[in-house]
């Protein structure tokens, strides 16, 4: 994370001025998830929003442990000669087992690859924080597909609970965190709108939109 | 993730330190089931103590773990949630599907 030192002044200098504040890891340690735990605070605490404070931080977490995944996947088709398009099924399983055997280093990069995952904050319209998370790589047909089922899933539910006892939740990696974020959007009043993902120039991001008023 | 074992009345206690996350579940699952099904344990409770951060392959690992022992008439609870964790299990009413002891004396 490039910037890890970042205080909280000049955090939210660059926030009020529209601008996103931009943090870059070359890997996610509890060091750098309790940054931004501090980051999320400073920021919540100065809009009053501090009910949102779990829900964001859980949002984050999941969205950066998604991206890291996203990332490594795809370095691990490259480095093992898979074809993420046409071996899909074949691949994802290879990488499911690699990483569920501790053979996944979270922390490797490829050449030319800046940063591992990106997180940043920006004030949009001045009336709403947007969060976003940034990683390597296009998402797929068949991924794109998986996320719809996953936030179609989350609005059909109303509770999280009801998620745990769906055998397609209880495997590690089952998509629960993207139903549960959706979840807890409706339990928290936010709509819709509020979470959503783009797909462009060789990045995935995921996108959640916290309103300073609902 | 580090994971030690000790005895506690009639539960077996698994202490959990780390991250409870994507990378360590899966693992941690295998040595708690393997540690389960050898011994043929009646009562388990997660010590949370010192598990700082969890994600959702976390809590579905303590949802497996639960549906495990329940479905054979078991026992199942978490002890001692850090705030952040908890403040998550409640924000998705979880704190209610799992059973949460504050400290070592409720544990029976």
């Amino acid at each position: 994370m490039n910037s890890h030192n970042i205080e909280s002044a000049e955090f939210l200098r660059i926030f009020h001025s529209g601008q996103p504040v931009v943090i870059k890891f070359q890997q996610v340690s509890p060091l750098d998830m309790d940054h931004v735990r501090k980051v999320t605070e400073t920021l919540l605490e100065e809009k009053k929003l501090t009910h949102f404070f779990a829900f964001a931080h859980t949002v984050i977490k999941e969205f950066l442990q998604n991206g890291v995944k996203a990332t490594q996947k795809r370095i691990f088709f490259k480095n093992n000669g898979l074809d993420i398009d046409k071996n899909h099924k074949q691949a994802i399983e290879q990488f499911k087992e690699s990483m569920s055997n501790g053979d996944i280093h979270t922390h490797l990069l490829m050449e030319g690859m800046e940063f591992l995952v990106e997180l940043s904050f920006q004030e949009v319209n001045k009336n709403s924080i947007l969060i976003v998370v940034r990683n390597h790589g296009e998402m797929n047909a068949s991924e794109i597909k998986n996320v719809n089922f996953m936030i179609d899933r989350g609005r059909k539910t109303n509770e999280v609970s009801d998620l745990l006892s769906d055998e397609t939740s209880n495997k590690e990696g089952g998509g629960l965190g993207l139903s549960m974020i959706v979840i807890l959007m409706k339990k928290l009043g936010l709509t819709p709108d509020c979470l959503y993902y783009e797909v462009k120039d060789s990045f995935t991001s995921f996108n959640v939109r916290i309103p300073y008023t609902i | 993730m580090e994971l030690k074992v000790r005895n506690l009345n009639k539960s077996k206690v698994f202490q959990l330190v780390g991250s409870l996350d994507i990378y360590t579940a899966s693992k941690v699952k295998k040595e708690i089931t393997q540690i389960i099904d050898d011994e043929e344990v009646e009562s388990v409770i997660l010590d949370m103590a010192n598990v700082n951060h969890m994600d959702s392959s976390g809590i579905a690992l303590l949802a497996n773990i639960q549906k495990k022992m329940k479905s054979g008439g078991n026992k199942f609870g978490l002890l001692s949630p850090t705030n952040d964790i908890m403040a998550v299990l409640k924000l998705s009413s979880l704190d209610s599907f799992f059973t949460i002891y504050n400290s070592e004396a409720q544990v029976k």
